[in-house]
């Protein structure tokens, strides 16, 4: 399941955007929904058909409104609502996952992400710490990491999943990795 | 119908990225302009202010008379087309048509007629029924267009509408964009990184790079008087040539193995201009570089040899590629000529066609 944020400019007949929304995406879960601001889940099967960036085209066209929407795994919901809450007015409108959320705030208005940093890094393990330096220094080859660390390659998979499992940043990404690193800068 | 006034745009992204500067344009009622330029030349930017989707941080913004800066986009009466043709899958294509005029809340039969007007300038009636996985590319393009038309905007804002289509359904949809605009002429603004489009589509074309304004003009006249090397190099395939060299004082433009005499007028113009033994850039366009016996006698003066190193046979004509000093250079010549790689060959500049630019500002020297 993957979660999307959806964030709308103004306010506006809300239950039209839902309604929508409904018969796009059979799985869709509603599961809050202010005045600008929804916040659902989906299964990312569902989008086949209507790929995400698409979706947004469509209700910029026909709602003539701005939406940024934010999608992300399950686990990362609060960091996504943080992102949307902190940083709603320096986000571009567009579709954006949670990490290319992240260095779009990172690039604009850092000291906004200092909260949602303390909150990340609370859920990360020394281990995990460690595991994220092995694994950069050793370019984003796990088995090399795995070397280094005195630890077998299947255990360093599985931490670097585990990682992804606290904090729905995916490691093994060049764009997840590279917010993990820049973040710690801050 | 309407008219767009841009004045002194900018836009600055946080973090002082400044994406457009200086934006001046005026565009007319009924006008197909077309922004074009590399990508991250600020033109989809352009277009996504003027839509509503962008803040404006500088600069006005008008409506035929109307500031728009903070009018919300719903109420700016624009049409988009955006790159990615999306429809609503869950939808047929009547309802996707219609969808828009629903939310606005218009009568059953307004909506209807929209519709039906629509379908039928795009010869969707026959698919109205359909649902967007039983349509082709470039039908599920025309119920995008539908979507956009049955607005009756004000504008139409497209943005790269055809950069998801193949080569040959590009082809066939330009025209019909084209077609459509003729007999709707609603005000468009067109955004493309394809210079081709942009040449057969654009009333005027509007070259961006690095956030400016190029040059604005009717296609010929960008292709015939570019400002810049830049604009030069842009539009055309093969680019234009550029030769970098010396204007002497005995009136010819000298480089490497180059020594062609330049005509009088232009020289008068350099000379006027304090270009007089200083290096200038020469640029000329592939298919004004002639091997053909008659053009090389008229054109005694203006003869380079030149060293095949590749020859691109196309059908109708040959682009050759020599080397001038260091910097590649390209002909486009008559393909009856049988050109082999690493042949010597005499070409002959039609020195008439060529132009000079300032070394520094990279500007075209021209009569003020």
């Amino acid at each position: 399941m993957q979660k999307l944020h959806v964030h709308l400019a103004q306010s506006d007949p809300h239950s039209m955007v839902r309604e929508l929304l409904v018969g796009l995406y059979p799985s869709i879960q509603f599961l809050i929904s202010e005045d600008t601001y929804t916040f659902f889940s989906i299964d990312i099967n569902d989008t086949v058909e209507l790929p995400l960036e698409e979706l947004h085209d469509l209700l910029v066209t026909d709602f003539e409104m701005r939406f940024t929407l934010i999608h992300h795994p399950d686990q990362a919901s609060e960091i996504a609502a943080g992102i949307l809450k902190e940083g709603i007015l320096v986000l571009q409108n567009g579709t954006l996952s949670l990490e290319e959320a992240l260095f779009e705030l990172f690039r604009t208005k850092a000291q906004l992400l200092k909260p949602i940093k303390k909150r990340l890094f609370e859920k990360l393990s020394q281990n995990d710490l460690v595991t994220l330096k092995a694994f950069g220094n050793a370019n984003m080859k796990a088995s090399n990491a795995a070397k280094r660390l005195f630890i077998h390659r299947n255990t360093m998979q599985y931490r670097l999943d585990h990682i992804l499992e606290v904090t729905g940043i995916d490691v093994k990404t060049f764009k997840g990795l590279f917010m993990i690193h820049a973040l710690q800068t801050l | 119908m309407a008219q767009l006034t841009f004045k002194e745009l900018k836009k600055v992204y946080e973090g002082d990225v400044v994406a457009v500067q200086d934006f001046n344009l005026k565009v007319d009622d009924e006008e197909f302009i077309v922004l074009v330029g590399p990508s991250g030349c600020g033109k989809s930017t352009t277009l996504r202010m003027v839509a509503g989707l962008e803040d404006i941080s500088q600069g006005d913004l008008y409506i035929d008379d109307v500031r728009v800066n903070d009018v919300a986009p719903k109420d700016r009466d624009i049409a988009m087309v955006f790159q990615s043709y999306a429809l609503y899958p869950h939808m047929t294509v009547y309802d996707n048509m219609a969808f828009s005029l629903k939310l606005r809340k218009f009568p059953k039969d307004e909506i209807d007629e929209r519709v039906q007007n629509a379908a039928d300038i795009l010869g969707l009636k026959p698919y109205l029924d359909r649902k967007p996985k039983a349509l082709s590319g470039g039908q599920k393009q025309r119920v995008a267009l539908g979507r956009a038309i049955v607005r009756d905007a004000n504008v139409f804002l497209m943005d790269e509408p055809l950069s998801n289509l193949d080569a040959k359904l590009r082809v066939q949809m330009r025209a019909e964009i084209i077609k459509l605009h003729k007999r709707i002429k609603t005000t468009t603004v067109y955004v493309t990184h394809d210079q081709i489009e942009a040449m057969t589509m654009a009333d005027r074309i509007v070259i961006m790079n690095d956030g400016f304004i190029q040059q604005v003009g009717v296609p010929k006249e960008i292709y015939d008087y570019p400002n810049n090397v830049f604009v030069g190099g842009f539009i055309g395939t093969p680019a234009m040539n550029f030769v970098y060299g010396k204007f002497t004082k005995g009136g010819d433009f000298v480089s490497d193995n180059v020594k062609v005499k330049v005509p009088e007028a232009k020289a008068k113009l350099l000379k006027d201009k304090g270009y007089e033994d200083k290096r200038i850039i020469l640029g000329i366009r592939p298919e004004d570089i002639h091997d053909e016996n008659i053009v090389l006698e008229t054109y005694k003066d203006s003869h380079v040899k030149l060293k095949v190193e590749v020859s691109e046979l196309l059908g109708a004509e040959t682009n050759v590629y020599a080397k001038i000093g260091d910097k590649e250079i390209v002909a486009r010549v008559d393909a009856r000529d049988d050109i082999k790689m690493g042949q010597e060959l005499e070409l002959a500049f039609d020195m008439n066609k060529v132009h000079f630019f300032d070394i520094d500002t990279e500007e075209r020297i021209k009569n003020n």
